[in-house]
Formats: structure tokens, sequence, C-alpha cells
């Protein structure tokens, strides 16, 4: 395995403030994200984050493209929160909770919130650029700003 | 008693047949520079169209700048895949040119995966959720990439019911006034008689064949309804802009012929004016032949210079010798060609050999012509010019050298061409390339022995409308350029054959010093 390198340490680091700044927006405007209940019938523990970017992301990628970059940023996020390892992600791009996931207490599913939304970044930065995901990220939340992903 | 006024009925006039107010169908840009000229003016609004050809050539690359250039916040666009490209490759790709504008993006232009649609609902599924998005967004521009892939992706599927799924998806497009694009992989045996291809509106044709080592790309205008485009295949280049189109009419077809008023205008050496009966004619296309190290580039660079020093700014396209060495050759004859070239009234391009397309480089010299308004124009020489293009684009050389010629010289300006000819010493050959029917003149150089020596003359072959001097005469290239040194000779026969012979007196021959030097690096 590779030793990330300085730049990719510090990208990963402007990531995960990103993802923060954008679970912030969500958590922290006032609205409580009421999730679906999937099909396990779990409750969702996220944020509206994921939510949010579905549907845009599913529109450009297809569902299957959009389950592949889920299921990459999945795998790589539970290197760091092993948790994240549990999810599914159903046909239609809906997140499966196990039951596991509802003895998680807030700090615990923040941290792989992060991480995942961060992963899931990074994956589109890889493919599209910084520019073109932040104009994407746009669409869902006008507010969001280069600042946000450089800072 | 009312005082009504008695209403007469009005007639309605009878219409005019000639004057019947036709529907006037707009013309959207392609965002393609060269291709609206080559459309007859843009895309057709509301019209139907296929972009069609093999991997590769650039389909989904033009559908992107045709979106890219219509697009905005009143006129959105859609892109619908179903299958070929992922999305986000396609988005990886296409970011790199420049017209890609990611600002647009999920604003003004939509990009739409169906290709989960297609696997599970097929062709109704399909036009389900294109006529769902295209409700919701009524987009002025929609894309369906890669549509021929769907009918080979549904082999099971009949010629009908993929005719049935394109009138249907017309007709829905062109109600909700969209400008429509299939992106389909077609060879051309997969054109005959093909039900989709006779539904479309416009039927844009791209080709890319390899010819020994290069790459010719082309495009035809197979179709357009209720416009008239330019025929044939056009030239067409990918680079960082994306796509750029080169009309085989140059964008020149509508310039106005050449003034009647025929000014001649001086090469800038007396004497060769006087046997050009007082110079050249304004707007001619003159042809300096001759072998090599005869003198052509210099007596083209001082027609360039007078023409400066008469306010006639003037462009040279160069093929074999780099501008520098151009510049400083001209410097050694005491003409100035960097000041000029810095006040913008010349213009020294020098056109990267090999790999060019004619009608590329054509546009090359038309651009640099227009930006400084060029009167006169030197190519230098033909015989480079077509070592410079990619051999499969040598077969067009002449078509198109002809409409260029064409196309500058009923535009006022005045073309010098030089051209190397082998030297013979039976005939007078003007040029290998038969082009002499491109030219209203012709200068032929040549050398002859005479007197133990090899000289230089100079005699004008032909003069399109005008009367010239049918004199051999003696030349030299001295420290002031190209010099006619001497009246006819008439104590020699066959001149031109380059081996004449005494007929006069023979003279002493008086010692001469060894040559100038021409050109010192």
């Amino acid at each position: 395995m590779g030793i990330p390198n300085h730049e990719h340490f510090s990208m990963n680091l402007s990531l995960r403030r990103f993802a923060q700044r954008l679970i912030a927006y969500e958590t922290l405007g006032g609205k409580p994200f009421e999730a679906k209940a999937s099909a396990a019938g779990h409750p969702a523990v996220l944020s509206a984050v994921y939510e949010k970017l579905r549907g845009p992301l599913a529109t450009l990628t297809g569902a299957a493209g959009f389950r592949a970059l889920v299921s990459r940023a999945l795998k790589e996020g539970k290197e760091e929160v092993s948790w994240l390892g549990s999810l599914q992600i159903n046909a239609d791009g809906f997140l499966e909770y196990p039951e596991e996931t509802a003895q998680l207490d807030d700090k615990e599913i923040r941290e792989g919130e992060i991480v995942f939304i961060s992963e899931l970044l990074g994956l589109l930065i890889t493919f599209i650029g910084a520019t073109v995901t932040l104009y994407l990220v746009q669409g869902v939340w006008s507010e969001a700003s280069i600042e946000d992903m450089e800072s | 008693m009312s005082r009504r006024k008695k209403v007469v009925p009005r007639k309605l006039p009878k219409p005019d047949a000639s004057q019947a107010a036709k529907v006037v169908i707009r013309k959207l840009p392609t965002g393609v520079r060269g291709l609206d000229e080559i459309m007859g003016g843009g895309i057709p609004e509301f019209s139907f169209n296929i972009i069609a050809g093999g991997p590769g050539c650039g389909k989904t690359t033009l559908a992107h700048q045709i979106v890219f250039a219509n697009a905005n916040h009143q006129n959105p666009a859609l892109y619908f895949t179903i299958v070929g490209e992922p999305v986000i490759k396609m988005l990886r790709y296409q970011q790199q040119y420049s017209f890609f504008d990611p600002a647009k993006l999920n604003k003004s232009v939509r990009f739409i995966d169906l290709s989960q649609v297609m696997r599970e609902k097929n062709f109704d599924g399909v036009l389900e959720k294109i006529a769902s998005e295209v409700e919701k967004a009524s987009p002025s521009v929609v894309v369906v990439d890669s549509f021929h892939n769907v009918s080979r992706a549904r082999s099971g599927a009949g010629e009908i019911e993929i005719q049935f799924f394109v009138q249907r998806l017309a007709q829905f497009l062109t109600s909700w006034k969209a400008t429509t694009f299939l992106i389909g992989e077609y060879a051309v045996e997969d054109t005959r008689d093909n039900p989709v291809l006779t539904v479309a509106d416009g039927l844009i044709w791209l080709l890319q064949t390899a010819e020994r080592n290069s790459v010719v790309r082309k495009l035809q205008i197979v179709k357009l309804r209720g416009q008239a485009s330019v025929p044939g295949l056009h030239t067409f280049r990918i680079s960082d802009d994306g796509l750029q189109a080169f009309s085989r009419t140059l964008g020149l077809t509508a310039k106005s012929g050449k003034p009647s008023a025929r000014r001649r205008l001086s090469m800038g050496i007396p004497d060769l004016d006087r046997m050009l009966g007082g110079g050249i004619f304004r707007g001619d296309s003159v042809l300096v032949a001759g072998p090599s190290g005869s003198g052509k580039s210099v007596l083209a660079t001082q027609f360039i210079a007078e023409g400066i020093r008469k306010g006639e700014p003037g462009i040279v396209a160069i093929f074999e010798e780099r501008p520098r060495g151009y510049g400083a050759r001209a410097g050694s004859f005491g003409l100035d060609l960097e000041t000029p070239q810095q006040n913008e009234q010349l213009g020294i391009l020098y056109l990267r050999p090999l790999d060019l397309s004619v009608d590329e480089t054509m546009q090359e010299i038309l651009d640099a012509v227009k930006k400084i308004g060029a009167k006169r124009l030197v190519i230098d020489s033909l015989a480079g010019f077509e070592m410079a293009l990619a051999p499969g684009f040598r077969a067009d050389f002449r078509e198109s050298l002809y409409r260029m010629m064409g196309a500058l010289t009923a535009a006022g300006v005045t073309v010098l061409s030089t051209v190397e000819v082998e030297e013979s010493f039976v005939e007078l050959p003007f040029s290998h390339y038969a082009i002499s029917f491109l030219t209203d003149d012709i200068i032929r150089l040549r050398y002859v022995e005479i007197d133990g020596q090899l000289r230089k003359i100079v005699v004008v072959v032909k003069m399109r409308g005008s009367n010239h001097s049918k004199d051999i005469r003696e030349y030299v290239i001295t420290k002031d350029g190209f010099v006619v040194i001497l009246p006819r000779k008439t104590e020699y026969h066959g001149l031109i054959t380059g081996i004449p012979e005494k007929i006069g007196l023979r003279e002493t021959q008086k010692h001469e010093a060894p040559p100038e030097a021409k050109f010192v690096k």
C-alpha cells in the first residue's frame, strides 16, 4: 500500500472540512431531516446530505453508475470508520441501514458521515474535477463555495 | 334620429402568393467555427437532426459544442445518454475543451442517464422519461446520445419498432419546440433505406480516415430540410477548442467581383514593371516560376515591400523558411520587414510543415489577410505549401488553391505565388502543377548558358487582359535585389532552351569579378 503524500493528505483534510460544511448546512438549518425508513425498517442515521446529492448524481450518472460510486465510497470509508461497511445501497440508490447502526452515538454517526460524504466527493473530484463537482454541489446548496472546498 | 355610421365590411385583401408570409425559420448557431456557413446559416430551429459517423470522429464533441453554444437560463438544454459513454466519463473528457462551461451544468445544461430505463423499460420507458423531463424543463435543445446503439442493443427490436419510436420522439420534441440531435454510430451501409434517417430533417455525417501517416477528418451535410447548405465534403479539425470546420467555399462565396477600374501595381522592380506593361493589375494572380536559386523569393519580397511602401498591407505565407530567416534575407537587400510587422502592415505566416489540411491552411491565410486588410499576398512557395499538407489532402490541393485564389482575387487581393520548376533544356515548363489556368500573369525565370557563364533570364509569358513585353531580358540578384540589367538579346537564338546559339558577332568578353554576395546570415 502506497504512503499517502502531502498533497493527498491535505486534499483529504479539505474534503473532510467540505463534507462537514455541507452537513452543517443541513443540520444547522433548523429543519431536521426526515429520513425514509430503509427496506429493512431501520431508520436512517445520516443527515439529508446524501439524500440531497442522490437525486442529481443518479440522474447524471444513471442508477447503476451512482450505485457503483456509492459502493466505492463506502468501501474506502470503511477503512476509517468500520460501520460504513455495514451499509448497503439498494437498486434505487437508497442506503439500507442495518440494526447495529441504531446503537451508534451522535459522534460516531457524524464521524462516519463526514468520511462517507468526503469519499463520495473525492471520487467525483477524481473523475470530473473540483470545478465541475463544485457546480454540481452548488445545484443543491447554492451557498457552497470554493472556499468551503479549500479551507 | 340617430346618425349611425354605416359599417362597411372591410374586405380582406386577396393573398398574393408572391407576398404570402412564409414561416420564418430561425437558425441556431452551432458553436463550431465554419460550420454555420456550411449549414447555410446555422441549424434550423425545431429541426430533428442526426449526427452520424464512426467511433472517435467527434460526434459527441460536436453535440456538446451545440449544447453549450445555445443553452442559457431561458433556453436550457437536455442531454440524454442511453447506451454508450457514461456521463461521468463524458464530463471528464469534454471539460477539457474551451467551450465547456461548468457553470451551466445542472442549470442550463442537464445530463440525464437513461441506460437503466432502456434496460428495464425499452423504448416506451425511454420515450416516457424523455417526455417527462422535457415537460419539466421545456428545453430548446435536446440531445439523445448514442441513439443507434439503442437499436443495436435491442437486437430483437424490429425496424418498424425503431422507426415508430423515432417518429414519436420527433413529433413530441417538435411540438415542444426543441431542436433535437440524435447521435448515432452509423456505417455507410447502415444508411441505405434506413427509416430513421428518413425521419430526420438534418443529417450531419462525420468521417475519419487514416491515410498513410495522417488522419483526415471530413464532414458532410447529407441532408438539411428548409435551407441550402454547402454541398460536398468539408475538412474539420478537433483541437482544444473543439471542432473547427473549413468550408469548401472558404466563406468567401458572397464577395464582390474584381474591381471594375483596374489599377496597375508596381512589382518594386521598374524594368520588370515596364515588361509587364506598367505593372500587374490589382486583383490578379501572378505566378513566378523558376528553378531553385533563380530569385523567386527575392522578387516576391520586393513585390510585398513595394506594396508596404505604397500603403498596401501584405501577407507572406512561407513554408520552407522560417520568418526570421526570411526577414534577415530581405534585410540584406535593404528591405525592412520588421517595422511593418510591428505596425501590422505585414504578416509573415510560417505554416508548420506536415499534417495540415489544405482548407485549414487556407483559412489561416484568409484570417491573416482579413486581420490586417492585406492587399498583397505572397505564397512562397506552392511546392512548399503542398509538402506541408498531410498526404491525404494533397489530392485536394489544386481544387482548394483554385477556390482560394478565386476568392481572394475577387476580393481585390493581388496574389503572387512562386513555384519551383525543374530546369529543362528542351522546353520551358511553367510548373508541374498544371496550375497556369489559375493565374492571370506568368513570369518565368530561367538559367541560360551564355559565354561560359550560367546567367539568368526573365520573360513575361502571360498577362491576362493586357499586352506585355515579349523581350527576354537578363537579370542579376544584387544587394539591391532583383535587377534587370540588359535589353533583349538579339545575338542569341534559343535562349529559352537554356543553351542558346550565338548568331551575332562574338565580342571579346571582359573580365568579370566574382559574383556579389546575395545573403549573409
